[in-house]
C-alpha cells in the first residue's frame, strides 16, 4: 500500500522524509478504509433494497391483482357451467320454467359477462387473453340467443326446444368454455409467476454476499487500526460491524419466513383453488349431461359418453384434496347418474325424469346442489388460506426495506465516526 | 355406409360474412356523414348442432323395399269379442296379464311424443295402440307403454320385452326376418320440408346444388346424395333429427328430407315450412310383433281392417290432417294379405 507514493524526491528519501510518508501513508489508509466501508454499504443499501422491494412488490401484485384476476376468470368459468346446467334443468321442469332457475340462469349469464368485462379492463394486453375475452364477448350473446329459442319453443310444447338447448351447450362447451378456460389458465400462470418472483432469490442472494464483504471489510479495518494504533476497540467501527450482522439475520430470517409463506400460499391456497375450480367445473358439467338427456328423452346417447368421460377427472381432481365430503358428494352423483341411466334404458322415463328434477334428497338436484356446496366451500377455504398467507408473507418483510437502508447508512456514520477520530491524530 | 365429412365452417362463415357485409353497408348508408369506423375485422363463430357435417361422399342406397314384403298374416274372418280372447292365444295372454305392453317412441312429435306440460304420451301410434288394447278387453284401460330406442325395436319384439311396438317402423324384407309387421298402417315416404317461399318444388331440378339435411346414416342421407341432378345435392348430416330442424331456421340449409311423418311433425312446430312431395321412396309403416305369436299379428290386422270405431280417420284428423299437404288422400291403406303372412 505504501508504494502509492511516487513523489519526485522520493529517490534517495531523507530520515524525515520516512516519517513524513509513514504518516502520509496511514491517513490515505484510512481515507481508503473509509471509501471502501462506504461503497459497500451504499451498493448493500441499493441492492438489498431493491431485492426486497421486488419480492415485497410481487407478493402485494399477487394478492391484490392477480388474485382477483384469477377469480374474475374461475367466475366466468364456472357461472358459464352453472347456466348450461340450469338452462337444461329449467327445461326438464315444464313447459313453464320455474322462476328460481330463470334467475339462476340471468345471474350466471350476468356473472360471466361482467366478469369477462372486468378481467379485460384490468388485463395487460396480452394478445392470447385478449383474444379469449374477446371470444367470450362475442360468444355469450350467442348462446343466450340459442337458449331463449328453446325457452320459447319449449313453451309452445315443441320438440325442438331440446336440439336448440342442445345446440347452445354444444357452442357453451366447443366455443366459451374453451376461451374461459384460456383466461383461467393465464391468470393462473401469471399469479404462479407472481409467487416465483416474490420468493425470487438472486437479488437477495447478491445484497447478503455484499453484506458478508462488507463485514469483511469492517472486520478486516478494525484489525488494522488496532495493530497500527495499538488501541484495543474502535467503538464506532465495532458497532457499525454488529448492525451489519444484525441486518444480514434480519434480512435472512425475514425473507426465509417469506419465501415459506408464499410456498404455503401455493400449496394451500393457489393449488387446491385451481383443483376446487376444475371440480366445480366438471361436476357441473357431469349434472348438466344427464339433464340435457332427459332433455333429449334420452334420444341423445353423446351426453352419457361425455358424463363417463368428465366423472373420472371429477373425481382424480377431488382425490387430490384428500376430501372426503366432496368425494361421498361425487359418488353419490354417480349412484344418481346410473339411476337415471338404468330408468331411461327400461323406458321408464317418467322416473328417470323424477330422479333428474324431481326435489327428493336423492334426486339428481339435491345431489348435485350438495356436492356443488362441498367444491364451492373447499374453494373458499382455499381462497381464504391464500390471502392470509399471502398477507403475512407480505408482514415479513415489513419494515425491511428501508431498514436495509437505515441499517446501512447508521452503520455507515458509525464507522466514518471511528475512522474520523483515528485521522484526528495525523491532522 | 361410408361418409366422408367436412366442417360446416366454410360456407357458414361466408353467409356470415355476407350478412355481416350487408348489415355494414346499411349502417355507413345510414350514417354516411360520420367518417367510417376502422375496426379490425369481428370473427362470428360457427354455431351449429354438435356433429352436424356436410356429406361428401355416400353409397348408393340398397333396394331394401320388396313389394311382397307388405304382405300380412290375413285376420279371422270374425274377431274375438272383446274381453274373452280365444283360450291359449297371445291376446288371452294378455287379457290375463290385464294390461298391453307396447313399444313406442318419445321423441316423434304427432307420432309417440310425450307432451311435456302433461308428461304423457301422444300421437298418432299411440292410438294405433290404444284401439289395439281396446279390442282385447273392450275398455280404454291404461297400456303399459314401454319407450324403446329405435336401434332396439326388432330386438324388443323378438326377446317379448314388448307384445307389439309402433314407431313409424318402415316395413322392411330385411326386418321381416327378424320380426313379423302387421298390414300396412300408415303409408309413408321421403319427403322434403321448405320453408313457404321457397322456391324448391316438386320438380327435381330445383333441388340441384341445394344444401339438404338428414339423419347421419339414414335412408334418407342415401336417397338424396342419389338424387340425379347437377350439381349435385350438398347433403349436411347430423345426429337426430330435430336438429334438422334447427339448421333450416337458422337458414343453414334450404330443406330437410325424411319421412313425411317425421316433416309434418316439423311442419307443426313451425307454421312457416311446409312439405313438397312427391315422395323419393315409399316407407310402409307396419306394427311389430313377435314370430312367436302369428295370431296375434292376425288380431292386430282384424282390428286395423275392422275400425270399428273409425279410430284412423280419428287419428288421422287430430294427428295429421292440419300438416300434410293436399295430394296425401287421407284414408287408411288398402291391407295386402297373404296366407303364410310372408
Amino acid at each position: 500500500m505504501s508504494t502509492v507514493v511516487t513523489s519526485p524526491d522520493a529517490v534517495e528519501p531523507p530520515a524525515y522524509a520516512v516519517a513524513r510518508r509513514r504518516k502520509l501513508s496511514t491517513a490515505r489508509v484510512l481515507t481508503l478504509c473509509a471509501v471502501c466501508i462506504s461503497v459497500a454499504l451504499l451498493l448493500v443499501a441499493v441492492v438489498g433494497y431493491i431485492a426486497v422491494t421486488g419480492r415485497e412488490s410481487a407478493t402485494a401484485a399477487s394478492v391484490n391483482i392477480t388474485e382477483p384476476l384469477l377469480v374474475d376468470a374461475q367466475t366466468v368459468y364456472t357461472s358459464l357451467s352453472d347456466a348450461d346446467t340450469t338452462a337444461a334443468g329449467a327445461l326438464l321442469a315444464g313447459p313453464i320454467e320455474p322462476t328460481a332457475l330463470r334467475q339462476r340462469y340471468a345471474l350466471d349469464v350476468a356473472r360471466a359477462s361482467s366478469a369477462a368485462e372486468d378481467a379485460a379492463r384490468r388485463s395487460q394486453s396480452s394478445s392470447t387473453l385478449v383474444t379469449s375475452l374477446n371470444s367470450l364477448s362475442v360468444g355469450i350473446p350467442i348462446y343466450t340467443g340459442l337458449v331463449q329459442e328453446a325457452v320459447v319453443n319449449n313453451r309452445l310444447g315443441y320438440p325442438v326446444a331440446g336440439a336448440y338447448q342442445g345446440e347452445a351447450s354444444s357452442f357453451l362447451r366447443t366455443h366459451l368454455l374453451p376461451a374461459a378456460h384460456q383466461v383461467y389458465r393465464s391468470e393462473l400462470a401469471q399469479l404462479e409467476s407472481n409467487q416465483s418472483s416474490a420468493k425470487a432469490v438472486g437479488p437477495l442472494i447478491g445484497a447478503l454476499l455484499l453484506l458478508l464483504l462488507t463485514l469483511g471489510v469492517l472486520i478486516a479495518a478494525q484489525v488494522w487500526v488496532r495493530r497500527r494504533f495499538r488501541r484495543r476497540v474502535n467503538v464506532g467501527l465495532l458497532v457499525a460491524t454488529v448492525l451489519v450482522g444484525v441486518l444480514a439475520v434480519w434480512a435472512l430470517v425475514g425473507a426465509t419466513a417469506q419465501a415459506n409463506r408464499i410456498d404455503a400460499a401455493a400449496a394451500a391456497g393457489t393449488g387446491p383453488l385451481d383443483a376446487y375450480t376444475q371440480a366445480r367445473q366438471l361436476a357441473l358439467q357431469a349434472r348438466a349431461d344427464d339433464e340435457l338427456t332427459l332433455v333429449s328423452r334420452g334420444s341423445v346417447g353423446s351426453y352419457a359418453v361425455d358424463f363417463a368421460a368428465v366423472w373420472p377427472q371429477l373425481k382424480g381432481v377431488i382425490a387430490t384434496q384428500q376430501d372426503s365430503h366432496s368425494t361421498s358428494a361425487a359418488a353419490a352423483l354417480l349412484v344418481a347418474h346410473n339411476r337415471i341411466s338404468a330408468l331411461l334404458s327400461e323406458g321408464q322415463f317418467l322416473k328417470a325424469l323424477a330422479v333428474g328434477s324431481g326435489t327428493s334428497s336423492d334426486g339428481l338436484p339435491a345431489i348435485a346442489a350438495h356436492l356443488d356446496a362441498s367444491l364451492v366451500s373447499g374453494l373458499d377455504t382455499a381462497q381464504q388460506r391464500f390471502n392470509s398467507d399471502t398477507t403475512s408473507a407480505a408482514n415479513d418483510l415489513s419494515g425491511l426495506a428501508w431498514g436495509v437502508v437505515i441499517v446501512c447508512l447508521v452503520a455507515l456514520g458509525l464507522a466514518l465516526v471511528g475512522l474520523r477520530s483515528r485521522a484526528k491524530e495525523y491532522s | 355406409m361410408t361418409l366422408q365429412h367436412q366442417s360446416l365452417s366454410g360456407n357458414l362463415v361466408r353467409a356470415l360474412w355476407l350478412g355481416a357485409a350487408t348489415g355494414a353497408v346499411a349502417m355507413l348508408s345510414a350514417c354516411a356523414s360520420v367518417s367510417p369506423p376502422s375496426s379490425a375485422p369481428v370473427n362470428v363463430p360457427v354455431v351449429a348442432p354438435a356433429n352436424a357435417a356436410v356429406v361428401t361422399k355416400t353409397t348408393t342406397p340398397a333396394s331394401t323395399h320388396a313389394g311382397n314384403c307388405v304382405a300380412s298374416r290375413r285376420p279371422p274372418a270374425q274377431l274375438p269379442r272383446p274381453g274373452s280372447m280365444p283360450a291359449g292365444s297371445w291376446m288371452a295372454h294378455i287379457q290375463q296379464r290385464g294390461h298391453l305392453i307396447a313399444g313406442v317412441d318419445q321423441n316423434t312429435f304427432l307420432w309417440g311424443y310425450r307432451d311435456p306440460s302433461t308428461n304423457q304420451l301422444e300421437g298418432f301410434d299411440i292410438d294405433m295402440l290404444q284401439a289395439v288394447s281396446r279390442a282385447i278387453f273392450g275398455d280404454a284401460r291404461p297400456v303399459a307403454f314401454v319407450v324403446v330406442p329405435n336401434a332396439d325395436r326388432e330386438a324388443a319384439v323378438k326377446s317379448g320385452r314388448v307384445d307389439v311396438l309402433a314407431e313409424t317402423m318402415t316395413i322392411t324384407c330385411k326386418r321381416k326376418k327378424n320380426v313379423d309387421f302387421s298390414a300396412v298402417y300408415y303409408q309413408a315416404g321421403q319427403e322434403i320440408l321448405v320453408p313457404v317461399h321457397s322456391p324448391l318444388t316438386g320438380n327435381r331440378q330445383t333441388w340441384a346444388g341445394q344444401r339438404m339435411c338428414a339423419v347421419a346414416g339414414s335412408t334418407s342421407l342415401q336417397h338424396l346424395a342419389a338424387v340425379p341432378v347437377t350439381p349435385p345435392i350438398v347433403p349436411v348430416s347430423v345426429t337426430n333429427q330435430t336438429d334438422c330442424l334447427v339448421l333450416l331456421q337458422q337458414g343453414q340449409v334450404a330443406a330437410i328430407s325424411t319421412d313425411d311423418t317425421i316433416l309434418q311433425g316439423m311442419a307443426a312446430q313451425d307454421p312457416t315450412l311446409r312439405i313438397v312431395g312427391p315422395p323419393l321412396a315409399p316407407e310402409p309403416y307396419g306394427m311389430a310383433v313377435s314370430k312367436q305369436h302369428p295370431e296375434f299379428t292376425a288380431f292386430v290386422n282384424g282390428v286395423l281392417a275392422q275400425d270399428a270405431g273409425h279410430y284412423w280417420e280419428r287419428a288421422y284428423a287430430k294427428w295429421l290432417e292440419p300438416y300434410t299437404h293436399l295430394a296425401r288422400p287421407p284414408h287408411q291403406p288398402t291391407p295386402t294379405y297373404s296366407s303364410s303372412g310372408k
